[in-house]
């Protein structure tokens, strides 16, 4: 009993992280399932939404509220840019995944770099001030741990219900599993498209900007968001948005856990870890699937 | 003089990187970015040979190849089953696992402080610390690579390769099986990029994970790029190109910081121009489209 007590806050603060690392997983799930774009740009859209904040929080000085929507609606802009001006311009040159993947590789550094040379690269914060607790059994939660948790929960939920409830949802599964028919049946690809990186940078735009109150940041933490995304949607059944969503939930006890057990140095060892093993357990049957899916 | 040689020394190094990882990305059409785990394994395991237990340098090179081979043999078999992205993922998931074992094995690599005070390589009493003398034991070992790379290029094993690459169903039909070639040349690329490292480390004298990271494994998947894959003129321009344009960059007076994310963006527009409107490199063969 004691060791589960123990244990207890670490699950807790996993089940938190899991929920920010699930949406991470939808948005980047929601990219590559539709577009096949492998888009390890994810990472830098991750980025922006946090220097955003910074720029407009602290050399701005703006409201918190305020902020947050505008740093929410440019991040959106940089998704929206990169379907315009990269991704589109190669889908119309019918370009295959390779270069997809390469040209987001591409765009990935130009971003980070351009953060890294406008902010620095040393790690920064966006909250001043202590925080309020709240003590919950065992466990000691932030204000901004209870925020994550309610926020990842309505975006979620709030996204599940625009894909059953709404016509851009249904267009976005349309497209995901039958691009030729999407177009026989008239409908509008490119616009879809654009509503979709809109979509999948705000997914990451928020759990960056949940992730940066808590613990800030540094330009280079975008990789590592982009590997959770990628990882957990691969985990999740590469083109199930739920699956994708509770991997990720997962992925975040899993990490906490082992943590817990050893040291936080071993926590991006700790992600890949669970793929590999992951894959070596079930590489028949993904295999299969990829192969399936290619022909 | 020396800052010339230096030059040279480094373009030495990335040549072999270029070439290894071509025989791979080139010939297969895949792309890897572990690139830099195999050229730090290299390079660490060459270092602590020589200061630990006092091996001769060339004894340690070959020893450092070996283990490269065996790594790139085990990653191999485990991320050739799948194909295009979920390759990719799974080869960068390696790569951070690489990364994270030379960060945190504290015991053995020192960790963030890295490996210093690494020998220069001797040979029979004669020690290559001077700059030109290392500048022909790099260069060397550069030609014979190139030679060796070369061979292959004209060997049925890369016509295989290129096979598989662009009709895969057709060369199974020959009855041979492409999971074999495929690794084959993983594994020989790996040994390759260790190579590479053994001859980094004794010349930079100190090294620390952070010069085995990801930025290093897209660096040379640009020197690719940008020369082009597919052939050996590509990656032999590539390198001129990505080792020399820096070196100009310098003149523009750029605090060191900014100068080093200048470059890195510059490489990443280059990318992502080139994949628009030049999907072969500039010399290359094989066309990523």
């Amino acid at each position: 009993m004691e060791v589960l007590s123990k244990l207890e806050p670490f699950l807790v603060y996993g089940l938190i992280k899991g929920f920010l690392y699930a949406l991470l997983a939808v948005g980047f799930c929601l990219v590559y399932k539709t577009t096949r774009i492998f888009n390890i740009a994810y990472g830098f859209v991750y980025m922006s939404a946090a220097y955003f904040a910074l720029l407009f929080l602290d050399k701005l000085s703006m409201a918190v509220p305020l902020a947050i929507g505008l740093s929410l609606l440019f991040t959106c802009a940089v998704g929206w840019g990169m379907e315009k001006l990269v991704y589109f311009p190669l889908k119309v040159k019918g370009s295959s995944a390779g270069v997809y993947l390469v040209s987001s590789i591409g765009i990935y550094v130009i971003g980070i770099n351009t953060i890294a040379l406008i902010f620095g690269s040393r790690s920064q914060i966006l909250n001043t001030g202590v925080e309020e607790t709240f003590t919950i059994h065992t466990t000691v939660l932030t204000r901004i741990q209870v925020f994550q948790f309610i926020f990842s929960l309505l975006l979620l939920f709030g996204f599940s219900w625009l894909l059953k409830k709404f016509q851009l949802g249904k267009k976005i599964t349309a497209l995901s599993n039958d691009a030729e028919l999407f177009k026989i049946f008239g409908w509008n690809e490119k616009s879809v498209r654009s509503s979709i990186f809109i979509l999948s940078s705000l997914f990451a735009g928020a759990a960056s900007l949940l992730s940066a109150f808590d613990m800030g940041m540094t330009p280079y933490v975008g990789m590592n968001a982009l590997l959770i995304g990628a990882v957990s949607m691969i985990i999740g059944g590469i083109k199930n948005i739920t699956g994708a969503a509770i991997a990720g939930i997962c992925l975040g006890i899993i990490q906490y856990v082992v943590v817990w057990l050893t040291s936080a140095r071993w926590e991006q060892a700790v992600t890949f870890g669970v793929l590999i093993l992951y894959l070596l357990v079930s590489r028949k049957k993904i295999s299969g699937k990829v192969r399936i899916e290619e022909e | 003089m020396n800052y010339l040689l230096s030059i040279l020394i480094m373009i030495n190094i990335y040549l072999i990187l270029a070439l290894s990882l071509n025989l791979f990305m080139g010939y297969t059409g895949l792309i890897s970015l572990t690139h830099a785990a195999f050229f730090g394994i290299g390079a660490y395991t060459t270092a602590l040979l020589m200061m630990q237990l006092k091996l001769n340098f060339f004894l340690s090179m070959l020893l450092g190849m070996i283990l490269t081979f065996f790594i790139a043999y085990l990653i191999g078999k485990l991320s050739l089953v799948f194909k295009e992205e979920l390759f990719v993922l799974v080869t960068l998931g390696f790569q951070m696992i690489v990364f994270s074992i030379l960060y945190n094995w504290t015991k053995l690599t020192r960790g963030p402080y890295g490996v210093i005070g690494i020998p220069k390589p001797s040979l029979g009493g004669f020690e290559f610390s001077e700059l030109w003398s290392f500048f022909i034991l790099s260069g060397g070992i550069a030609a014979i690579m190139f030679i060796y790379f070369k061979i292959l290029d004209k060997s049925a094993f890369c016509l295989y390769l290129k096979g598989i690459r662009d009709n895969e169903l057709a060369f199974i039909s020959s009855g041979k099986s492409p999971a074999y070639y495929k690794a084959l040349a993983f594994v020989i690329s790996g040994g390759a990029a260790g190579i590479a490292g053994a001859l980094y480390a004794p010349y930079i004298t100190y090294i620390v994970p952070a010069s085995f990271n990801l930025d290093m494994s897209i660096f040379i998947l640009c020197i690719v790029m940008i020369g082009g894959a597919g052939n050996l003129r590509g990656p032999l321009i590539g390198t001129l190109f990505m080792v020399i344009a820096p070196e100009a960059l310098k003149f523009l007076g750029l605090p060191d910081a900014a100068a080093a994310n200048m470059r890195q963006i510059i490489y990443g527009l280059l990318l992502v121009l080139l994949m628009r409107y030049r999907p072969q490199g500039l010399l290359g063969e094989y066309k990523f489209e």
